[in-house]
């Protein structure tokens, strides 16, 4: 476990490095002159070509990449533009509650989707079942956008039951958007969780378990939902990504204060190193993410040996 | 499989035939969008703003009294081509590099899957933004941008598809008979991974048009005033309250839509290769 663990770790600088140069190189696709862009047309030309010797525009593409690596290992991930605060202080700021409702949904998707795909398999072709499935194809096909501003109408607007935005009103402040970033997920988390549990049904252990007179819901929850658990932990890890990235839109939505927002602003106001800081650290978050996942394989099946 | 033994196992799943019809329904729509659309979708009209469905216009206008049944009907034309286009770009490149990862192996394989890895480890959406934040807004850019963000997964299925088809007898075979590597790729190995390409690149699609209305929703993607759905939706945002129509009939467009391709996709898996049921 010491030395996988270890293997894991060490594999995540080279990732990292990648992730960094993909940004770099994207970024320096953007046309035009960045120090205008960064700066704004009120700069002077002495401010700008003092900017651009900062940042290194002047140098080789390579050589770039490096002082952009260095920079970010050192924890500088330039200045914003629009606040003139560092990026860093910037995403410090938003980054808490986007960890809530990220949070939020993903309690969301496990209390929805397991039970909901244990049920679809145990209850297999039955008006559960299809209905699951067919709610949970729909859920797949709503734009969360979509889903977040019915909610709205229906539930903020028609009948005020909930806030219609922000994260002032406590836990209530919680639930529509919460529910919104998790309903893509929900659908994924029970469509797997459906088929892999009807994997593990059929399994010798589980009519033994039976057989010997083990309660139905112990055998299901005890017996069968733990062994079919590793890929229903693949899905949820992958979908902290989905999470991520869907905050941008959940929380244009819902006008929540977190850093998907602050990015859609950023974007709009060409704050270009807050982008690129912001999707810099909401990757990093991720890859960690799915190598915590990877590590919590082992606790629910010890079959599994980390080499 | 023969094209009627397909069609047979095809038409067993209702939802797909459903799901097919709708699809063509759109792709009518979107080709002849100029005749069926009653309306200009741009034309103005001052005092028919936020008219609610019904009436004049049948469902609606928008907050420039622009009819909403036409605008959604062009609507399907921009949504279908970002899909198409970005999902065949990221299909076409995606599909080489996978080809040539899985047949040539070694370390050009290390290093492209690598590659590929480390595009997937974006979260959603979030390299789309990258991209789309530095080439500028866009329906171009935003073709490009999806397409960016599929490429890993084709490259990673026939990757995957191509190893497995390189050790059989009639790969074999044919490398006995003389074939070389293009004509093994082209002639043998390509036509066996068509099942997984066409099921990927229709539930793909899917996720396109998801993804084109949402970085336009976001005013990153096409720009007004072309009529995308994710601009409709977006704008109908700030008139939630008094004209729920502007914001939930193109969001209801882009739910069929997508809900129609994620159909049939499904209904192909079961009909050409039911072993990719987690697709």
């Amino acid at each position: 476990m010491g030395r996988y663990l270890i293997k894991r770790l060490l594999w995540l600088v080279p990732v990292l490095l990648g992730i960094t140069f993909v940004i770099h190189t994207v970024m320096s696709l953007v046309p035009g002159d960045p120090a205008l862009i960064l700066l704004g047309d009120t700069a002077t030309r002495e401010q700008r070509q003092a900017l651009r010797t900062e940042l290194g525009l002047d140098r080789p593409f390579m050589q770039r990449y490096v002082t952009y690596v260095e920079r970010v290992v050192t924890g500088d991930l330039g200045k914003s533009y629009r606040s003139r605060r560092p990026v860093t202080t910037e995403i410090a700021d938003s980054i808490l509650p986007t960890i809530k409702l990220g949070a939020i949904s993903l309690l969301f998707t496990m209390l929805m989707g397991i039970p909901a795909g244990v049920l679809s398999a145990v209850k297999r072709n039955s008006w559960f079942d299809h209905t699951a499935t067919l709610l949970s194809l729909l859920g797949l096909s709503m734009p969360v956008f979509w889903t977040g501003l019915l909610l709205i109408y229906y539930l903020a607007y028609k009948l005020p039951i909930f806030p219609v935005g922000g994260m002032d009103n406590g836990l209530m402040s919680y639930i529509l958007p919460g529910f919104t970033l998790a309903l893509n997920s929900v659908a994924m988390v029970s469509r797997m969780t459906r088929s892999s549990m009807l994997d593990v049904l059929q399994e010798d252990f589980v009519r033994t378990a039976r057989a010997k007179g083990v309660p139905d819901r112990t055998v299901i929850f005890r017996h069968a939902l733990k062994a079919a658990f590793v890929p229903i932990l693949t899905v949820l890890g992958l979908q902290v990504g989905l999470m991520l990235g869907g905050a941008v839109l959940t929380e244009t939505v819902f006008s929540w204060p977190g850093i998907g927002r602050a990015m859609v602003g950023a974007i709009m106001s060409r704050d270009l190193l807050m982008v690129q800081g912001s999707v810099l650290v909401l990757a990093t978050c991720f890859v960690v993410v799915n190598l915590a996942t990877d590590l919590c394989y082992g606790f629910f099946d010890p079959r599994i040996r980390y080499e | 499989m023969t094209l009627s033994q397909f069609w047979r196992r095809f038409r067993r799943n209702k939802f797909a035939v459903a799901a097919l019809v709708v699809v063509i329904l759109l792709l009518l729509a979107a080709i002849f969008a100029p005749y069926l659309a009653p309306h200009d979708p741009n034309v103005q009209s001052l005092p028919d703003r936020r008219a609610l469905p019904g009436g004049k216009f049948l469902l609606g206008a928008d907050e420039f009294g622009r009819d909403m049944l036409s605008r959604t009907i062009w609507g399907a034309r921009v949504a279908l081509r970002v899909g198409l286009i970005a999902t065949g770009i990221g299909m076409v490149g995606g599909v080489a590099i996978g080809m040539i990862a899985g047949f040539v192996g070694g370390w050009l394989d290390e290093l492209l899957m690598r590659i590929m890895d480390i595009l997937l480890a974006f979260p959603y959406l979030l390299l789309a933004i990258a991209i789309v934040s530095a080439l500028g807004p866009g329906e171009v850019n935003t073709q490009l941008a999806i397409a960016i963000w599929t490429l890993p997964s084709f490259a990673r299925l026939i990757r995957g598809s191509v190893i497995s088809l390189k050790q059989r007898e009639f790969v074999e075979a044919a490398r006995a008979l003389g074939a070389d590597t293009r004509r093994i790729l082209w002639r043998h190995v390509l036509p066996n991974s068509i099942s997984p390409i066409i099921i990927y690149g229709t539930l793909y699609i899917a996720r396109a048009i998801t993804m084109e209305a949402a970085l336009s929703f976001l005013g990153m993607g096409t720009q007004p005033p072309t009529a995308s759905w994710g601009i409709m939706v977006s704008a109908g945002r700030n008139y939630l309250r008094t004209a729920p129509h502007i914001a939930t009939i193109p969001g209801l467009a882009i739910a069929i839509t997508v809900l129609a391709f994620n159909l049939l996709g499904d209904g192909l898996r079961d009909a050409l290769d039911p072993r990719l049921k987690d697709a």
